[in-house]
């Protein structure tokens, strides 16, 4: 439980959050920056800004500018704005918007 | 991880956060957070580090903590290393617990405030009342000022509360202020006329002006 960087669901955050190695997981609303190594958002959650990760999973809603190897959108998944995956996957009913591309 | 991890917010060791936290019922901080936190439960685990403001009902402090923190009730583990202005009601330290910083008991907010309309109850009713209840008033000053810690806050209250009860007290013994007042005023009398006739008694050495007024001027 301590393991694991957690922005639970109606929590409010604003800033720049660096994971460090662990993991992090957003339930709740985010706005700003993060840097980790795996970032899952939510079916609850949402997030504005950048967002630069190794794994990145999106349940909830994204908007702005992701940078990562791997990226899989679930179905509830929106993502709104630039991309950039090595590895990308969309599952069924995942709403993507914006320009995806490979990181140079 | 997968799993939805109960509803409290964790900042994993290791993590480090910048901004502003808002509507997190709990918190749990293992990393190094710099914010301004509003919260219910705040947790500073062990090798957590929270610099910022903090306003919380809750708070457990194992790790670092410097700011400003009002807090309901703290519990500082052996671990712990405190630094800023703490304001609380209640608090825990552990054996091993680092303090370098400004604690304010600010208990008085909750309880004086309904403590207040009781006071003015209490002087309409006062010739009412019986010695007793003044008593326990007493008791309770005694109580109230040991317990203080801040000195801005013990100011506001022994003026607030031990004259009330004075007052009190006057109401209830008319007839003992009475006398308390005559004695007073003879007491006065008779210094005035010590005065006086020390003064002459001084002038019978007749060393001049001088003489006469240092006295005086000393009392």
């Amino acid at each position: 439980m301590d393991d694991v960087t957690h922005i639970i669901n109606g929590m409010d955050i604003e800033g720049v959050l660096n994971g460090g190695d662990l993991p992090v997981l957003v339930d709740g609303r985010f706005a700003g920056e993060i840097h980790a190594e795996k970032v899952t958002l939510g079916e609850h959650g949402f997030f504005v800004g950048k967002l630069f990760a190794s794994h990145v999973e999106i349940s909830g809603h994204f908007n702005g500018e992701l940078v990562c190897d791997t990226l899989n959108v679930g179905a509830t998944g929106k993502v709104d704005g630039s991309v950039k995956a090595d590895t990308l996957s969309i599952d069924l009913g995942a709403e993507v918007m914006g320009s995806i591309g490979r990181r140079s | 991880m997968d799993k939805v991890t109960g509803n409290k917010a964790v900042i994993a060791s290791g993590a480090d956060f910048k901004g502003q936290i808002k509507n997190a019922p709990a918190i749990e901080i293992h990393g190094t957070v710099e914010a301004d936190i509003k919260a219910e439960k705040l947790t500073i685990g062990d090798g957590g580090k929270f610099v910022g403001a903090a306003d919380i009902e809750l708070v457990v402090i194992s790790g670092h903590y410097d700011g400003n923190m009002d807090a309901g009730s703290i519990w500082a583990t052996a671990t712990a290393e405190i630094s800023g202005k703490i304001q609380y009601k209640t608090i825990q330290l552990d054996r091993g617990a680092a303090l370098n910083c400004r604690f304010v008991h600010n208990w008085k907010q909750e309880k004086m405030l309904p403590k207040k309309p009781a006071g003015s109850d209490f002087k309409k009713e006062a010739s009412g009342i019986k010695r007793q209840e003044i008593a326990d008033k007493k008791m309770e000053v005694g109580k109230t000022k040991k317990r203080n810690v801040g000195p801005t806050k013990r100011a506001n209250d022994s003026s607030d509360d031990p004259t009330s009860v004075m007052h009190s007290q006057a109401e209830t013994k008319g007839i003992d202020g009475s006398d308390f007042r005559l004695f007073a005023n003879r007491a006065k009398i008779s210094s005035y006329k010590d005065k006086k006739a020390r003064g002459r008694r001084l002038g019978i050495f007749g060393f001049g002006s001088r003489a006469t007024k240092l006295p005086d001027a000393q009392g």
